[in-house]
């Protein structure tokens, strides 16, 4: 290991640059992490996967019995409808919400090994990209259950996925240097993730909201990205791609402040935890 | 030449009483100062370089700063001055076994923890055996590791630190690993790396392993260095400073 110059006035750029090519130069790193946390999530495989599905459909029936069935507001295909929002919701608030404990959960590591410290939140998303991933083959499944076939669309549906993925970098970056602050901010961030479900198109179509206020609407990135799972999956049309560039744009914004605040406090981490 | 360089190297800590407080105490009261901010220097000024086929002791009373000078040499604190010069691959024998998870079996986390010692996937294939066999842990390699016990634990993570084949092995305390047996081997072990590795540091308070091993000692009180030499004299020069 290279330690080189190793004081802690290096200049901002330097240390940016450096922590972006150490992700890469640590791919074997990530992958064992990945896989290491999918083993331990999953560890009787199929039953793993099972409950994390079956989790996120339990919430979509609470809904559809609620909105449906007793204030009869549903829509057509309602229960896939919600699924589209429900499903992709779950991999994002599930990654976001780990990353609150992917320091300091390794302490024992960081305080034992020198490693670049950004790896550890970029497996927390990129192992709930695997759950997300396969959320997707249960949405087609649920579609197909409606007698509803894929159109050609379907191949925008690696944009959409990106998109999200991008964004949960961003903010798993940005919550993982507060959770090592805020000892409590789960409580917050649960809250948080809950009033913004209902913000977002999820229960609803876009179709609910006033003209007028469409275009501040459009700036949560979910609008946009929960549309667009609809579009491609429900309703056999492309993406909705104005809206989703604006929601990418918007990601990549929140995933180079994210780098930027880790980046900061980086070196810092075995010190504090 | 010299492998290890430390040069004016500080360190300190931020002794804030509540450091990681909670959001809570934020909201309630948002202006409270959060208690004093001490500072406190656990390195203060340390210079010193180690050359290549050396062996340094470091010693000291509790306290002293020597956990963290070792862990300023495995670039895990960066130094808040000064400048810190490694040459080649450092494995930290630390606290052993202290990144294993305990839900993966035996086999996961000598990858795991090999991948974060510096290995790549192959060399780890490669060295995969002997790790095994050296650790003794034969048919409980499939186990999760939470059903070992501590010895094994520790021997395990002997071994794979030891199969990194590093340039420089920094050890803090870890000597009295495992049962007599194992305790020799893994003496051979080390007297064999000895004389491989370019360079080795090492935490003990086995004052007579220093000097039977050690080329050269170290004396750390109160996060500085207070004599450098010949392990006999530095190590009389500790047992007056403690009297």
């Amino acid at each position: 290991m290279e330690v080189g110059k190793n004081t802690a006035d290096f200049s901002l750029l330097q240390n940016f640059s450096q922590s972006v090519s150490n992700i890469f130069k640590h791919f074997e790193m990530i992958k064992f992490l990945v896989t290491s946390q999918l083993k331990q999530s999953h560890q009787n495989l199929i039953l793993g996967y099972l409950w994390w599905i079956i989790n996120p459909l339990f919430s979509v029936g609470v809904y559809w019995l609620l909105i449906s069935v007793i204030f009869h507001r549903g829509r057509e295909y309602y229960p896939l409808f919600l699924s589209c929002a429900i499903l992709p919701w779950k991999a994002f608030a599930v990654s976001v919400g780990q990353s609150i404990t992917c320091i300091s959960s390794q302490s024992k590591i960081i305080k034992q090994i020198s490693f670049p410290k950004s790896v550890l939140p970029v497996s927390v998303v990129l192992a709930n990209t695997i759950d997300l991933l396969i959320s997707m083959v249960v949405l087609v499944a649920i579609a197909l259950f409606y007698g509803i076939i894929p159109s050609i669309n379907i191949i925008y549906l690696p944009l959409i996925i990106l998109t999200q993925v991008v964004f949960t970098l961003g903010l798993s970056f940005i919550f993982s240097v507060i959770g090592l602050f805020f000892l409590d901010i789960n409580n917050m961030l649960q809250f948080i993730l809950r009033v913004w479900l209902y913000l977002s198109p999820s229960l609803y179509g876009i179709d609910r909201i006033p003209e007028r206020f469409r275009d501040i609407f459009m700036l949560n990135p979910f609008a946009p990205i929960f549309i667009s799972y609809r579009n491609v999956i429900m309703y056999g049309k492309p993406p909705d791609f104005n809206n989703l560039m604006l929601a990418f744009f918007i990601s990549i914004l929140t995933l180079f402040f994210g780098l930027y605040i880790f980046t900061k406090i980086e070196y810092k981490m075995a010190k504090i935890i | 030449m010299n492998v290890i360089e430390l040069n004016n190297v500080w360190l300190k800590f931020k002794l804030k009483h509540n450091r990681r407080k909670r959001l809570k105490e934020l909201i309630l009261n948002p202006f409270s100062s959060n208690g004093r901010v001490e500072e406190f220097w656990a390195l203060k000024d340390i210079t010193f370089n180690v050359e290549e086929g050396e062996v340094v002791g470091i010693i000291g009373r509790n306290g002293a700063g020597k956990s963290t000078l070792i862990r300023v040499i495995a670039g895990i604190y960066q130094p808040d001055k000064g400048t810190v010069n490694i040459r080649g691959r450092v494995s930290p024998l630390l606290t052993l076994g202290a990144g294993f998870k305990p839900d993966l079996t035996g086999r996961d986390n000598i990858y795991l923890n090999g991948i974060f010692l510096g290995l790549k996937e192959r060399e780890i294939d490669e060295k995969y055996h002997s790790i095994v066999e050296f650790s003794e842990l034969g048919r409980f390699i499939d186990t999760p590791v939470r059903n070992y016990s501590s010895g094994m634990v520790a021997r395990l993570g002997f071994s794979i630190a030891v199969n990194t084949e590093p340039d420089i092995l920094l050890i803090d305390e870890v000597l009295g690993v495992g049962d007599e047996n194992f305790r020799e081997k893994s003496q051979k072990k080390m007297k064999e790396f000895m004389e491989k590795a370019k360079a080795i540091v090492i935490v003990t308070h086995n004052l007579s392993f220093i000097n039977e091993f050690c080329t050269k000692a170290l004396l750390i009180d109160n996060g500085q260095l207070i004599s450098m030499g010949i392990p006999e004299e530095v190590i009389s020069r500790y047992k007056e400073s403690i009297k």
